[in-house]
């Protein structure tokens, strides 16, 4: 009983997460801010933001039971759940006056039928072939789908679920090669559920793979349906789920797509919450982007870099705003509070991790050594030429680079500008990648041969989501201005 | 063989050697001669969460030496305690304190 109660205590407790940023509106404002095909699609959004949430809530609670030796992991979750769903109606009374409001959806009959019926089947097409492949997989690889899988990510989980008060033995210098300084997301979450099944069931971390993987393309589905329309959803997702190695990788127990899930997660936060700015600022969704970006941090160390850029492209951002007309500007310190506020309680708890609990990590040294790698033009030239050869071929495609056809597709159909902030945000991130590989202390090439792909294919769901943003029919722009969403509202 | 099933075989092989061992703490490992790092790996995936340190300098030692060619300069100071089979054996260092 106990498992079936914590996968649903899971899921609600993500869902009351969820519901801090994207209050559902409620009688007769329902009628006027949900139109019938957004209700679907807010619903999607809504149970994969729960995915992800309840999974970063449900690791943080089982890390905090093991820092203060509590056993009394439903007690606690019901608490977390309990907290949550204050946090919720706090927010919900906060923004009584400005329920998430949703543009007016395209209507379908403004797309030529043959059109959507063919997007719609290649999308069908594409999700029985990922869901058949992923069980397949699944099958074939029930432990992992490489070395990292139990070298790292399920071996640290076996630490926390077997080593009760002692489970801070596995993260200790002698083990450097399971990397004892990554972020417990994964790890805490699994061995979450392993305690209350009583046992270190090898279905969990196969679960929670699969479910990232697919939370990561309902939340792209359900971020562009509401923004442009279920056309560009349809075809983002297709984009998705024909790269073959997100699929692949969906399964590996890697860490990587539940990274790139909270990559997207913060990105669609803050596209959603943008999207309503001028007309209602709410500050659920920032709260919301600034926890996705922590539970980032808390997935991998690449994450950590990711929170720290997108902080900085929001700075950008609201400079950018500054020159528009008084009444665009973005109200500056709310926003950045906002978000702070969402990521603090993660990142102070990642900073009790990293201080307290992990060794140092592997990949930096003194300043003399970084700075001599990081100025070899040879080092430079090897990352670079590695970078330009993995940004055709992460993805394992057969024939044609899904990039190359996304920046196609972004040349024909792109008739707004990408937004800014969030690419700027990815491309620092990107940089910062480059940044380590140059200082890497390992074998450039062997370090870029087993992760670049890898870290690529984590940037992919939210570069994805940002291209097909751009694009969308003049009907699509016209149906998502403000004053066609004032008529909505 | 497929990563997998070596994965599952390990935990088989190391369950019987696990009741012998403390149930916390750090333990030796020997491997055969030249055996790739990934034998290790999945002793110490199979065995946690006790910490499996790659020498044989702790009191309990793990041997997980399949075809029976340890190192000798591994193993000189080690005292064969049980045989688990499977390659799977244990020592006690008669020098550790």
């Amino acid at each position: 009983m106990e498992p079936v109660l914590g996968v649903a205590l899971c899921l609600a407790t993500g869902f009351a997460l969820a519901m801090a940023g994207f209050p559902i509106a409620t009688g007769s404002a329902r009628s006027a801010s949900l139109p019938e095909p957004h209700l679907w699609d807010y619903l999607l959004l809504m149970a994969s933001l729960s995915v992800g949430f309840g999974l970063g809530v449900f690791s943080i609670v089982f890390f905090l039971n093991r820092v203060l030796g509590s056993k009394h992991f439903l007690v606690t979750d019901v608490s977390a759940f309990a907290a949550l769903l204050g946090i919720a109606a706090l927010f919900r009374r906060r923004t009584s006056e400005s329920v998430f409001s949703l543009p007016t959806p395209l209507s379908f009959k403004a797309s030529s039928p043959w059109f959507l019926r063919l997007t719609a089947l290649a999308l069908f097409v594409s999700i029985s072939v990922a869901i058949y492949c992923v069980i397949a997989q699944t099958r074939a690889h029930p432990h992992g789908g490489g070395w990292d899988a139990f070298a790292i990510w399920n071996l640290h989980a076996r630490f926390l679920f077997r080593g009760g008060p002692h489970w801070r033995d596995g993260f200790t210098p002698l083990l450097s090669w399971s990397h004892p300084d990554y972020p417990l997301l994964l790890p805490a979450s699994i061995a979450h559920f392993w305690s209350l099944l009583g046992t270190a069931d090898p279905r969990v971390p196969a679960v929670i793979a699969i479910a990232f993987t697919f939370a990561t393309v309902g939340l792209l589905f359900a971020t562009l349906a509401i923004s442009r329309g279920r056309i560009s959803a349809m075809m983002g997702c297709i984009a998705l789920l024909t790269t073959p190695a997100f699929v692949e990788q969906g399964t590996w127990q890697y860490a990587d797509v539940p990274l790139s899930f909270f990559f997207l997660a913060t990105i669609a936060c803050l596209h959603l919450n943008d999207g309503r700015l001028l007309q209602s600022p709410g500050s659920g969704s920032l709260f919301l982007a600034g926890i996705a970006s922590g539970f980032a941090a808390w997935t991998k160390n690449e994450g950590v870099l990711f929170l720290a850029a997108m902080i900085v492209a929001r700075q950008w951002a609201f400079i950018q705003s500054s020159r528009r007309p008084a009444q665009q500007k973005v109200p500056f310190s709310r926003h950045s509070a906002m978000f702070l506020a969402g990521c603090a309680p993660v990142l102070a708890l990642i900073i009790y991790f990293k201080h307290w609990i992990a060794p140092p990590g592997d990949l930096f040294s003194s300043p003399d050594v970084m700075l001599l790698r990081m100025v070899q033009p040879a080092r430079l030239w090897a990352v670079t030429k590695w970078f330009g050869k993995d940004l055709l071929r992460f993805g394992d495609w057969l024939l044609v680079p899904g990039t190359v056809l996304v920046a196609i597709y972004y040349g024909i159909c792109g008739r707004r500008g990408i937004n800014g902030g969030a690419a700027l945000g990815l491309v620092l991130t990107l940089a910062g990648y480059f940044f380590i590989y140059l200082i890497t202390p390992y074998d450039i090439y062997w370090h870029l041969r087993f992760s670049s792909a890898r870290l690529f294919l984590q940037l992919w769901p939210s570069t994805l989501l940002l291209v097909f943003l751009s694009s969308g029919s003049r009907q699509q722009e016209a149906g998502n201005s403000p004053t066609a969403r004032e008529q909505t509202a | 063989m497929d990563l997998n099933q070596v994965s599952q075989r390990s935990d088989q092989r190391f369950a019987s050697l696990k009741g012998a061992l403390p149930h916390e703490g750090i333990v030796g490992y020997v491997g055969d001669s030249g055996a790739p790092p990934g034998q290790y790996y999945l002793a110490q995936y199979a065995l946690a969460p006790l910490v499996v340190e790659y020498s044989a300098n702790p009191e309990w030692v793990v041997g997980n030496i399949p075809k029976n060619h340890p190192d000798p300069a591994a193993i000189e100071q080690l005292e064969l305690v049980r045989d688990f089979g499977d390659g799977v054996v244990l020592f006690r260092n008669k020098g550790a304190r």
